[in-house]
């Protein structure tokens, strides 16, 4: 899963990020990020789309948490709220996360697009989601402090609770509606890891009762009014284009709508069939009959390729990094020297659920759900074709 | 097409579908019932669990035209059942899950060994969950829960 390659070259580094806060018709807080892009100093009223909350606190004290990385079973749609959650002394047992829809602020604050790769999600936005979680903290703080008429640091949290002087306790949903007019704080202070109460804790996952009773929504699970079903009959080697085609029986099934040719990233051309079903759409595939065409392609052979990368691995590489003094190694006599050859097969990831994509396109803005591991990328893709 | 009447998680259901067309995509497409999985379509993987007269089957390479009038349950239906539930208990308290594609197809098969064998051995436990691969390597979890289950009903 390594995402160097995919490094765009508008880096996030220069860019600054903001909070804002706002309310909501249905009451609560909601706390979003806005980016400092030139043109855009002024911090932006909420808006609808693109969207760009983190935290929204409602009234009845349930703290729904965008988490801005894809899910894999890695587990940060649990482990990034617990960041948050953490830093704001939420009650674990009303936290609700949620997955980020593709929008700026989402984006890798490293990578600077959005992304899941390197296994850098906790890296790149254990800050990030901890300053979130004081900030809301703070200014939950704040609305309780100013309708007690005491100060903010006579006030303590817990559990979605903010304590003050004289037995007062006030919930973060009661006030979740006041802390929306608090002002942004600056500077928060983050708690010492001694403080922690989730971070390197024991956590049950967020997501588990929804994956055991099927109701979790996986990309090959969402159906929508009208929908069509396309399939692809890839070459069988990369690269690989049709001579002929015969679809003649493919296009007798009752369901199937059509079959033509599309590019594929490897230079070749594969064949799709659409129908209203899967099924449908299988079964007409698997009566294509195609003759393909592989003389345009650099055969690749097992035996040469294990030869050549042989003759690469005994050529000095790339320095990653030095530490200590590599002469002593030289002075290693041979009955202490181990060597051994690792030899790797070419993988994919295999994920179970098969790779797939739905695209609703009205013919402006197309809207996607796909298995993905690069939203950002999968944008650019997306706006290319379309 | 052909009509066929179902009793899917003890509802009587209707459905018009190509006799060829396994119980899987007559679940997922015209029942809307997407909790079984589509993983490899070629019952390879375990994914597409269901209970078939309350035998754990491949419902991706089973036909509609097979099913007869034997019932039908799903991992929608599964937590109705007290082993059913149960399981799901013991799935989420031994935080089973990882990215969660395989999980109805594991507790389905879970479910049915549980009904056969009320304290199965680790050797059980392989042989009856063999089928149901986790790309995410959960296996050592869903042992512990099986037992955290076994142990729940005994």
């Amino acid at each position: 899963m390594s995402a160097t390659t995919m490094l765009s070259s508008e880096s996030g580094l220069s860019r600054r990020s903001f909070l804002r806060v706002s309310a909501t018709a249905a009451g609560g807080l909601i706390v979003a990020l806005y980016l400092d892009f030139p043109l855009q100093a002024q911090a932006p009223q909420a808006k609808t789309y693109p969207p760009d909350a983190f935290v929204h606190i409602q009234r009845d004290g349930k703290i729904v948490i965008q988490v801005n990385r894809l899910e894999f079973g890695q587990g940060v749609q649990t482990s990034l709220p617990m960041l948050l959650a953490d830093e704001m002394d939420a009650d674990w047992a009303h936290v609700v996360a949620e997955l980020a829809p593709a929008a700026d602020v989402y984006k890798d604050p490293v990578f600077g697009i959005q992304m899941v790769g390197g296994s850098g999600s906790i890296a790149h936005s254990f800050q990030q989601y901890r300053e979130l979680g004081s900030k809301t903290r703070a200014m939950l703080v704040a609305a309780a402090a100013q309708q007690w008429k005491v100060s903010a640091p006579q006030c303590r949290t817990e559990a979605s609770v903010v304590y003050g002087p004289g037995g007062r306790s006030a919930t973060y949903g009661e006030l979740a509606d006041a802390a929306a007019h608090v002002p942004v704080p600056e500077n928060v202070p983050l708690k010492k890891a001694s403080e922690f109460k989730l971070i390197g804790k024991d956590t049950r996952r967020l997501d588990s009762r929804p994956k055991c009773d099927g109701s979790m929504k996986f990309g090959l699970d969402l159906d929508l009014p009208g929908m069509k079903v396309a399939v692809v009959a890839h070459p069988p080697i990369f690269g690989g284009t049709p001579k002929s085609i015969d679809d003649k029986a493919a296009r007798g099934i009752p369901g199937v709508m059509d079959v033509f040719e599309i590019p594929t990233i490897s230079r070749g051309t594969a064949v799709v069939v659409v129908a209203d079903k899967f099924w449908t759409a299988k079964q007409a595939r698997d009566r294509l009959s195609i003759d393909w065409d592989f003389s345009r392609i650099e055969p690749a052979d097992t035996e040469q390729l294990r030869a050549k990368y042989k003759e690469l691995a005994a050529t000095p590489g790339n320095v990653a990094v030095t530490r200590g003094d590599l002469s002593v190694l030289d002075g290693i006599s041979a009955a202490n020297r181990f060597e051994a050859e690792y030899e790797f097969p070419y993988l994919a990831h295999t994920p179970m659920e098969p790779l797939n994509t739905t695209i609703r396109f009205d013919g402006d803005r197309a809207e996607v759900w796909a298995g993905s591991q690069f939203q950002t990328v999968d944008q650019m893709a997306i706006a290319e074709i379309a | 097409m052909q009509t066929y009447k179902l009793t899917v998680n003890g509802q009587p259901r209707e459905v018009t579908a190509d006799p060829s067309t396994p119980l899987l995509w007559v679940l997922r497409e015209d029942l809307k019932m997407t909790g079984t999985k589509y993983g490899c379509g070629i019952s390879a993987c375990g994914a597409c669990t269901v209970h078939l007269a309350g035998v754990a089957i491949r419902s991706c390479v089973v036909p509609i035209s097979l099913i007869g009038d034997r019932p039908i349950v799903t991992i929608e239906g599964v937590g109705e059942d007290r082993v059913g539930r149960a399981v799901q208990d013991a799935w989420v308290a031994e935080d089973v899950v990882q990215c969660g594609y395989c999980q109805s197809g594991q507790i389905m098969s879970a479910v049915a060994l549980l009904k056969s064998r009320r304290k199965p051995t680790d050797e059980d436990i392989e042989e009856s969950m063999g089928g149901n691969i986790c790309r995410c390597g959960t296996y050592v979890r869903i042992r512990k829960a099986i037992k955290t289950a076994a142990q729940q009903l005994a």
